[in-house]
């Protein structure tokens, strides 16, 4: 009879990692191990194990146990300059092991999230726009051109998933769009209205 | 009359009867419909898993496009709008107070001097006037003041007169024994009084003579 599993589903697939390192030779050091979750970028995520200490057990009963990992860590193809402490993470059941007919996959997969350069200004909202115009032309200022908005970007994860601010005179390669427009899922598209 | 859909249970979350409600027709609890959370879930529901709402790719990833684009635009806005206003301040510049203070006391005190002027000439117009009403005052009450003395030298040469008039009757001191001796000569007797017919009831007692022993010297007594 198969297994039926009764209860709220999860996105995690695979082991805790004192399930995967208890089972194998000398705990599974230099050996690859993934965490599923991360398995959606295209770059190469993937651990290798430097040195295994267990912890104490929990407790709670029916929690998985955690272990303590020196591991070196590659993500989205970064390699992390220093071995990565992981302990409190480990109990996840979602860590798999990497067979090692198939660990040149990830070894050798060389991606690198491409290096997207973002826009520094954009329109301003029409009416602010005209509003400001105004105002600069009541002051006794030039309006040679439209009023731009400076954008401010959020920088912080900026390395790994690697963007940038364009450079003065620089050309974006992202074009951000701003305005409601026809790409987006909500907008009715133009030929379902002329349809209707 | 009873709420509709509702049991003892939701009235006792929201704690009146439910037999005394004057219009509870209309009443219908919307939010309280549910278990109080301390309740753990009902025997019906125990086993059932809420599912898991599946959502598309592609709208996951419009969504997230959409969502970035918003809380960027935002952000930049919302920057770009503090900047704006810092920059439309007036700047905090000592220099430029102190002027448009001095400038301002400039101002303020020529709008005195003009006002200080304007009332000058209302004052010179109106002390003028208080100096001649008072002249006149002045000259009116001296005028007053000489009738005024010479009815009171009438009046005093008049009284001079009549007493010149009645200094005749007075009595001095070579007049003093003659009258003292025709005080002593008619005594006056005051102790008598008038009916209504007119005729005259004299006292029982007779005026009591000077008394001479009073008169005695001291040294006799001795």
């Amino acid at each position: 009879m198969p297994i039926k599993f009764i209860g709220r589903t999860t996105d995690f697939k695979g082991k805790p990692l004192w399930e995967i390192l208890g089972n194998l030779k000398d705990f599974g050091v230099g050996r690859l191990v993934i965490r599923n979750r991360f398995q959606r970028y295209p770059e190469p995520c993937y651990m290798k194990i430097l040195k295994v200490a267990a912890m104490p057990p929990p407790d709670k009963p029916h929690t998985d146990r955690k272990v303590i990992v020196l591991v070196e860590r590659v993500f989205r193809g970064l390699k992390s300059p220093k071995p990565v402490q992981m302990d409190s993470a480990t109990y996840k059941a979602d860590y798999m092991l990497v067979p090692k007919d198939q660990e040149h996959l990830y070894l050798e997969n060389n991606k690198s999230p491409e290096e997207k350069i973002l826009p520094r200004t954009t329109d301003l909202p029409p009416l602010l726009s005209q509003i400001i115009a105004r105002q600069m032309k009541a002051r006794g200022d030039k309006v040679s051109e439209e009023p731009k908005l400076t954008l401010k970007y959020n920088f912080e994860g900026a390395s790994i998933k690697s963007y940038r601010l364009a450079e003065e005179g620089e050309s974006p390669t992202v074009k951000l769009n701003f305005s409601v427009d026809e790409s987006s899922v909500f907008f009715p598209k133009l030929e379902e209205t002329t349809s209707k | 009359m009873r709420i509709m859909n509702t049991n003892t249970l939701t009235t006792g979350i929201t704690r009146f009867c439910d037999t005394f409600i004057p219009n509870s027709v209309y009443t219908q609890c919307v939010r309280w419909k549910r278990k109080p959370i301390w309740l753990p879930p009902v025997k019906s529901k125990m086993f059932r898993i809420p599912k898991r709402p599946v959502i598309s790719t592609e709208e996951v990833l419009e969504l997230q496009r959409l969502n970035n684009n918003y809380r960027t635009y935002m952000t930049s806005l919302r920057s770009y709008l503090c900047h704006f206003e810092m920059q439309n301040k007036v700047q905090l510049d000592k220099e430029s107070i102190k002027q448009a203070e001095e400038e301002d006391f400039q101002t303020c005190s020529a709008i005195n001097d003009e006002w200080n002027a304007e009332v000058a000439k209302q004052r010179e117009v109106r002390l003028a006037n208080v100096r001649e009403k008072r002249k006149k005052y002045n000259l009116r009450k001296l005028l007053d003041k000489e009738k005024h003395e010479i009815k009171r030298k009438k009046y005093v040469d008049k009284q001079i007169k009549k007493a010149k008039e009645e200094a005749v009757t007075f009595i001095t001191a070579e007049n003093v024994d003659a009258a003292i001796e025709e005080c002593l000569a008619n005594i006056v007797d005051h102790n008598r009084a008038l009916d209504l017919q007119g005729n005259w009831h004299d006292g029982t007692y007779s005026p009591v003579p000077p008394l001479e022993e009073t008169q005695k010297p001291a040294v006799v007594k001795n």
